[in-house]
């Protein structure tokens, strides 16, 4: 029993070099090793053997850089097209910037409030597309009904779907009369 | 001397001097880094070198959450790895008893039982730890050189290494045990520990 408990005591016993225990692990060790003579041989022998790589691994200092290393680096980095990526990074840079500006917590109630502003007129925007379409079909449905029943078949279908297609961004401004007047031509054509 | 920060944010805006200063701060210690965990001078410049152009290339995508020599550590500690694995494609990094990456001598069957200090004396005992250190597995080595040599936190490594802290704490604790069986024969001690 008091083998296996020495053994996890063992595997902390380098992570207590380290100073890196949890506060409870490092007073549960703690109490271990008072009590624990090999335990406690067993962490000067790491502490020893650390020492004894440290030293051998500081002296073991690579070469130094050629003098134009930084030079070199750079201009084949510039060879290799480098700086030209970094332009267009400047832009994705600009964008990752402002979005992570927009998260900080100071700027959070900005963001929430362009967010719901920007969601408020898309909104609107759809809403006055479909309020708008069924202006036309109104009119389109009256313009019908006074017209002869052999006319109707006269009236250009693809014509005025185009109409209601593309002009309905477009013609938000114009009056209904216009609109009323543009269907009545083409219906009695 | 000016920030990491600064120093990326005005390489990002094509500052070609920036980028020089950010090479000149980080060389000497890439340098190091590079030639203790592959173990190999040769290299060095060649891999520093492709370690310097991917940082520059990857630029954008290094975020301010993240320390700038943490995200540097991570680029030449996999730069090294895949040298490494290059050199021998087999080649397991974290399993301490494949035989194949160095030669990886049992220092007690031929040394033990030589006195420590005429060890020490005639260099043999430096020479054992090279060995030793450099029969680790790779991985292990670079916990061993990230935390005894660069000082970096439990927390740092498990950053450049991308592996949770306790598989750092796990590394660092076999490596040491390796590197302490291995030199057993010089603190007087057998392989298991015992005096």
């Amino acid at each position: 029993m008091k083998e296996m408990d020495c053994s996890r005591y063992q595997k902390l016993l380098s992570a207590h070099l380290d100073n890196e225990l949890w506060e409870e692990e490092l007073a549960e060790v703690n109490e271990h090793l008072k009590v624990c003579p090999g335990c406690t041989r067993e962490l000067e022998r790491l502490r020893l053997v650390q020492t004894l790589y440290k030293l051998e691994l500081e002296n073991k200092v690579a070469p130094q850089p050629s003098f134009d290393f930084s030079q070199r680096v750079v201009d084949l980095a510039l060879e290799e097209g480098v700086s030209e990526g970094v332009r267009s990074w400047n832009i994705r840079g600009w964008w990752e910037r402002i979005i992570s500006k927009l998260k900080s917590p100071s700027l959070r109630p900005v963001a929430a409030a362009t967010f719901i502003a920007l969601l408020l007129i898309i909104s609107v925007g759809i809403f006055s597309t479909f309020r708008k379409k069924e202006r036309l079909v109104d009119v389109y449905q009256l313009a019908s009904r006074d017209s002869k029943p052999n006319e109707e078949q006269v009236i250009d279908e693809r014509e005025l779907e185009r109409y209601l297609r593309e002009d309905v961004w477009q013609t938000s401004g114009r009056q209904l009369n216009d609109e009323a007047s543009f269907i009545l031509s083409v219906s009695n054509r | 001397m000016e920030s990491d920060e600064k120093l990326v944010a005005r390489c990002l805006k094509g500052d070609k001097d920036a980028y020089e200063s950010l090479v000149r701060k980080y060389q000497q210690r890439i340098f190091n880094i590079i030639y203790r965990i592959t173990g190999s001078d040769d290299e060095v410049e060649d891999i520093a070198q492709e370690v310097f152009l991917k940082i520059f290339k990857s630029l954008e995508t290094f975020r301010e959450a993240s320390s700038f020599f943490t995200w540097i550590y991570r680029m030449t500690v996999n730069a090294c790895f895949n040298r490494i694995r290059k050199r021998n494609p087999a080649l397991s990094l974290d399993d301490p008893d494949l035989v194949g990456f160095v030669e990886r001598k049992k220092l007690g069957e031929e040394e033990e039982g030589q006195n420590p200090e005429y060890l020490m004396e005639t260099g043999e005992l430096s020479s054992a730890i090279r060995r030793a250190i450099d029969s680790l597995p790779p991985d292990y080595k670079a916990v061993i050189i990230l935390r005894d040599i660069e000082g970096l936190s439990y927390q740092e490594i498990a950053e450049v290494l991308e592996r949770p802290v306790g598989t750092v704490m796990s590394r660092l604790y076999r490596a040491r045990k390796e590197l302490k069986e291995r030199l057993a024969p010089y603190l007087g001690i057998n392989s298991r520990g015992e005096e």
